[in-house]
């Protein structure tokens, strides 16, 4: 495909002077990671969505003034994080929706017969007794595959900062995972 | 003998070290047993949390059973908390399509029914003042004692 060879700044740049065929491209491109991101984030598919959408629309608009200073996706994740903690905040002060993320959060699983689901849910769970900034952190780095620059460019946070933060949130998971150690065999 | 950084571990977890580094680390490991023991431990819970693959193939539904049905089961919440929502609404709508026109008709009705008429002639002391029972006398008639006789 044409489209394939063609890079993220370039399709920005395109997006930058109208061209909604370059978005198309852009969003077909990286709809699934933006999808994954905002879900791990959020635990919730609606509210993914909702950013998803959200996101190449605020992409649309800051195009024509994109200057690739930082790798596209890094740019993206920005995005994608600022607008899924702006909907976590609506979440938790929608009392209807404060009720299904504390029930989301403490017992996300349903009955499954395969282990290896087992284990996901019981990876889910440990992520979601994280604190926030710990399961950002971890989430960024473990599924994302980010450098501790790339999240700091990402969340705005110091790198030490964000060391920190992996350091404590890999711990406590090792204490929550750990203690389960027949999954993992 | 200088131990390896908590953040190292995790980063020769991940490899994403660079190779220099990456030996040096190796070769510390090789040696101290409470570092190594900190490296499993690490890399073991690596390992696990990747068991939590979120798949996004058809219009970004998961592939994780339990992710699809959280969002479900928080959709059924929803609908039943706007459904109890709009029931509480539409009683309290039905109330008042019922209580105001009963309100207004009871109202009319009770309007309706003929005054109780009060006595025809004047009172005894205004009789006995020798005045007129003309309607320009009826302030100094207590209220319900008389009704004045209009144009008289």
């Amino acid at each position: 495909m044409e489209n394939d060879s063609i890079s993220d700044a370039e399709l920005m740049t395109r997006v930058g002077r109208g061209d909604m065929t370059a978005l198309g491209f852009l969003a077909e491109r990286h709809r699934g990671r933006v999808l994954a991101l905002s879900y791990r984030l959020l635990g919730d598919w609606h509210q993914a969505e909702d950013v998803a959408q959200e996101t190449f629309l605020r992409l649309r608009q800051a195009a024509g003034a994109y200057e690739p200073q930082s790798k596209f996706t890094t740019w993206l994740y920005r995005i994608v994080h600022n607008l899924s903690m702006d909907q976590r905040r609506k979440a938790w002060r929608s009392p209807s929706s404060l009720e299904s993320v504390e029930a989301e959060a403490v017992a996300p699983a349903q009955e499954d017969p395969v282990e290896k689901s087992e284990l996901a849910k019981l990876v889910q769970r440990a992520l979601a007794e994280l604190p926030q900034r710990q399961r950002q952190a971890v989430i960024l780095h473990r599924y994302e595959g980010l450098s501790h620059e790339e999240i700091a460019d990402v969340t705005g946070w110091s790198k030490s900062a964000i060391e920190s933060l992996l350091v404590r949130a890999y711990e406590n998971l090792r204490k929550n995972l750990l203690e389960h150690r027949d999954f993992s065999s | 003998m200088e131990h390896a950084r908590d953040i190292e571990l995790i980063e020769l977890a991940a490899g994403r070290l660079g190779a220099d580094r990456r030996e040096a680390l190796d070769g510390h490991l090789r040696q101290c047993a409470r570092c190594r023991e900190k490296f499993d431990d690490v890399r073991q819970t690596w390992e696990i949390l990747g068991a939590w693959e979120v798949s996004v193939s058809e219009r970004g539904e998961s592939l994780d059973s339990s992710a699809e049905a959280a969002p479900r089961e928080k959709d059924r919440r929803r609908f039943v908390l706007r459904s109890a929502g709009l029931v509480v609404a539409l009683r309290f709508a039905a109330a008042l399509a019922v209580a105001v026109p009963m309100g207004y008709w009871g109202g009319r009705w009770s309007t309706r029914r003929a005054p109780i008429p009060g006595p025809t002639d004047p009172p005894a002391y205004i009789s006995a003042l020798g005045l007129d029972t003309g309607e320009s006398l009826s302030w100094l008639v207590l209220q319900d004692e008389w009704t004045p006789v209009e144009g008289g």
